[in-house]
């Protein structure tokens, strides 16, 4: 039988919040994280903004023998790691560690640090030190977590970039579902570095401005960066340990484009038959689904096969349903974004409340839903949708569900 | 819900001792090593001047010429081995539904070297020198992305990356999916490649042989000279198919996989795992039957740490069977890279099928601490029942996959 898994715990580093309070008053006020970069000299480049990471200081979490092995990477994850396992109260939890894991989505990963290493090694200035090598695998946040808090389940680390951490999520779902874990940390985490900013900057996919999802203004991302935790955990697991519980994870779908290396499928059947696998996994129908937290980078064509795709799926109702483009405040964080947005959808469940599509102010014509514009809305949300979509056509879409313990209750005494 | 039952229907192999599976395997029982001097880069400034590169390979064979000028060489290597798995397979992609077709690749460092070219240019040119054509393909999942537009193949397609269990974790959660039904094929495996700045940053974290000692530079798995790895690259791909769909089209079977066990260690982030209970974890999970393993395919690479964890993993497993179980290390012959677990299947596979067991060479004298009944010198030719492939990272993911002759 089809185990039923929740969230129990949620995390989060990102240019709006370095915690989960203070990041979801952000959202639902609508604050933009958007900022000059600072992490490498803009000054060469056409765009000069990105959504950094500020008032983060690795002293009040690591030791400096820490902070000289830990990535950046290494660092948003861990601390939202901590707040997320804080949060489940699984600190305090008698639990077996062979039966909780790890799968992290990731991105760029420690590249910054490898980066730091081969810029002094090849402009032969100094001898650099070989310890800025040790985040060259994008394992090395998943296998820290781990290892720091002595988790024996399974381990993996899913690499499909834009898409890395919503894969995550499904895979450690998966990990659960095959009894080889009760509790598994799933998410991701990603610093900004030059070699993926300079990559969409080749592409010309990066807005000089801000992000505008959806907005026929809009030019593309902006880049942002942190790390967004979640711990999932088979329910009754949770129930037996009177666990905080805030949402359910009801299944997740993954498929493939199969068109382009970079543009996606431009009528949105991708978009379409992801969203369709992941409704038929979880049991739910279209009709159920209150809202969707989207991808939307703000890239001219990413917006408007994501449009295309949700309204071949929802129909009429598309229009009613209000979509989040919340990386118009946290931008594009990459191998973190589907974990940040995750944890977004989970909190819009939790409270209540849709985040906003912020900048919006021209519609497009081919953009033609309800995007949340600029300011959040109240609105009890049972069924909540999270698409994240990668280079290549790799389509992910995580369906979630309001956790209501009466019913649960109901549910289970009748079985 | 029905559970679906798995199987291997084709090999696709790319690999230092051979492209295609005829002629890899006839190396592999040979005891042809892969292993030769550094070609293509200078290596003189390091300890060690070995590895087990690929020779050169005429990919136009493989590969549609419009798709081949949009891929990096690990884009190649792989979709190559796809190639010659689906052809193995006598499977035609065009008959197929492809939304129940699915691509699941791992991969350690992908396009390691488009990376290095890329940052290269940055440094040199500045930002209007960034290539966009090499970013597009230096994402990890260029490489699945480049398979699945090859083909048309539009079901799952993920990427793993996560060390030297990159593949495995790919067919084991291949095998998951299909046992659930996810797809009716799926095609799984990956691979890496032998660049110069993973050679640089493999050689600088002192993890090649010969380490910091006086030992002479090679792989010996489970020798007491050994003294740290030997870098390979390749890729190996296997049909996975469901029973259902295999039997519709009458497929040649090569094996079933039967289990799949994961477990961490915690030792340390470049540390396998010590005492080997995590190996041992993932092994039990994976068999049903452990009365029936004849045949362990070893993630044993010749590093005193992971060679001796392995030994007492399967000790503690299988007790006074141990003696009886024959085992072996691929990787004596191909090195190692994060991918290799797509090659080291196809050899598990055809170990099943032609009841043969392929030698660990460069071995000499067992290490005490592992003494296993390590096939060395000549192949072994025996029935096997069922096989186990180990996987062990470094950081502590150690998964197992269960093999059932059919």
């Amino acid at each position: 039988m089809r185990k039923k898994v929740v969230i129990t715990g949620l995390g989060v580093v990102s240019a709006v919040g370095n915690s989960i309070p203070e990041f979801w008053d952000s959202l639902t006020e609508g604050k933009d994280g958007t900022k000059e970069i600072t992490a490498f000299d803009p000054s060469p480049y056409r765009t000069k903004i990105a959504a950094e990471v500020s008032d983060f200081d690795p002293g009040a979490h690591f030791s400096k023998k820490e902070i000289r092995r830990f990535s950046r990477c290494d660092q948003f994850g861990i601390v939202a790691f901590r707040e997320a396992w804080r949060s489940a109260r699984l600190d305090q939890a008698s639990l077996d560690k062979e039966k909780a894991g790890v799968v992290l989505g990731a991105g760029s990963g420690g590249i910054l640090s490898v980066e730091k290493y081969f810029r002094d090694f090849y402009q032969g200035l100094k001898r650099p030190s070989p310890s800025l090598l040790i985040s060259y695998s994008l394992a090395t946040t998943t296998d820290h977590i781990a290892i720091e808090s002595g988790l024996k389940g399974p381990r993996t680390t899913t690499a499909t970039v834009c898409s890395s951490s919503s894969a995550s999520i499904g895979v450690a779902y998966e990990m659960i579902q095959m009894g080889l874990a009760d509790v598994m940390v799933s998410g991701g985490s990603d610093s900004l570095c030059e070699v993926s900013y300079s990559g969409f900057s080749s592409l010309k996919l990066i807005d000089p401005e801000s992000c505008k999802p959806f907005d026929k203004r809009r030019q593309g991302l902006v880049i942002g960066e942190g790390a967004g935790i979640l711990i999932l955990e088979e329910m009754e697991h949770a129930l037996k340990r009177d666990a905080p519980i805030r949402s359910k994870l009801l299944g997740y779908g993954i498929c493939a484009d199969a068109y382009h290396l970079t543009a996606p499928e431009p009528n949105g059947e991708g978009v379409e038959r992801v969203i369709r696998i992941a409704l038929d996994r979880s049991g739910i129908t279209p009709e159920e689904v209150d809202t969707i937290n989207a991808h939307g980078t703000a890239t001219p064509f990413n917006d408007i096969a994501e449009t295309r795709g949700i309204k071949k799926v929802f129909g009429e109702r598309a229009k009613e349903i209000p979509i989040s483009g919340i990386k118009s405040m946290v931008g594009h964080c990459l191998g973190s974004a589907g974990g940040i947005e995750a944890v977004a959808t989970v909190l819009t469940l939790e409270n209540g409340i849709i985040p906003p599509t912020i900048h919006y102010e021209v519609p497009d014509p081919l953009c033609d839903l309800y995007y949340t514009p600029n300011q959040s809305i109240k609105r009890d949300v049972r069924v909540a949708l999270s698409n994240s979509f990668a280079f290549g056509g790799n389509n992910v879409c995580l369906v979630f569900g309001k956790f209501n313990p009466i019913s649960e209750c109901r549910m289970r005494n009748a079985e | 819900m029905m559970s679906h039952r798995v199987f291997i229907t084709g090999l696709g192999i790319v690999s230092s001792i051979g492209v295609g599976k005829e002629e890899f395997w006839e190396n592999c029982l040979e005891g042809n090593s892969g292993i030769k001097p550094i070609r293509g880069f200078d290596v003189s400034s390091y300890r060690s001047r070995l590895g087990a590169q690929l020779r050169e390979i005429d990919f136009k064979t493989f590969i549609k010429p419009a798709n081949l000028r949009r891929m990096d060489r690990i884009g190649k290597i792989v979709v190559s081995a796809v190639r010659l798995a689906l052809d193995d397979s006598g499977i035609d992609v065009r008959g197929e539904d492809p939304n129940r077709m699915g691509i699941l690749i791992g991969t350690g460092l992908g396009s390691s070297d488009t990376v290095d070219q890329f940052f290269r240019s940055l440094l040199r040119d500045g930002p209007t020198g960034a290539a966009p054509l090499l970013f597009q393909t230096a994402v990890p999942n260029a490489i699945a992305s480049h398979c699945s537009i090859e083909y048309g193949i539009k079901g799952v397609n993920l990427t793993f990356s996560h060390k030297e269990t990159s593949t495995e974790m790919a067919m084991a959660f291949s095998y998951r999916l299909l046992k659930k039904g996810r797809a009716d094929v799926i095609l799984a495996g990956g691979g890496d490649e032998l660049s110069e700045p993973l050679y640089h940053v493999y050689s600088m974290l002192g993890a090649l042989s010969p380490g910091r000692g006086k030992g002479l530079e090679g792989v010996r798995p489970f020798d007491q000279d050994r003294n740290g790895i030997v870098l390979g690259e390749g890729s190996g791909i296997l049909v996975l198919e469901t029973l259902e769909h295999a039997e519709k089209r009458g497929a040649k079977i090569y094996a079933e996989i039967s289990g799949v066990g994961m477990a961490g260690s915690t030792d340390g982030l470049l540390r396998y795992d010590l005492k080997g209970d995590s190996i041992a974890k993932a092994m039990s999970i994976a068999t049903q039957e452990p009365s029936t393993v004849d045949y362990i395919s070893a993630a044993a690479n010749s590093t005193p740490d992971l060679d001796r964890a392995e030994a007492l993993g399967i000790k503690k497993v299988f007790r006074e069977r141990t003696k009886e179980i024959w085992v072996s290390s691929l990787k004596s012959m191909l090195g190692e890279f994060d991918g290799s677990g797509g090659i080291r299947a196809c050899g598990v596979a055809l170990s099943l099928y032609h009841g043969v067991i392929p030698p660990t060479i460069g071995t000499v004298r067992l290490d005490p601490g592992c003494d296993l009944n390590v096939v060395l010198g000549q192949p072994q030719k025996r029935d096997i029942r069922s096989a186990l492939l180990n996987g062990c990272s470094n950081g502590g993911s150690n998964i197992s996959l269960w093999f059932k002759s059919c």
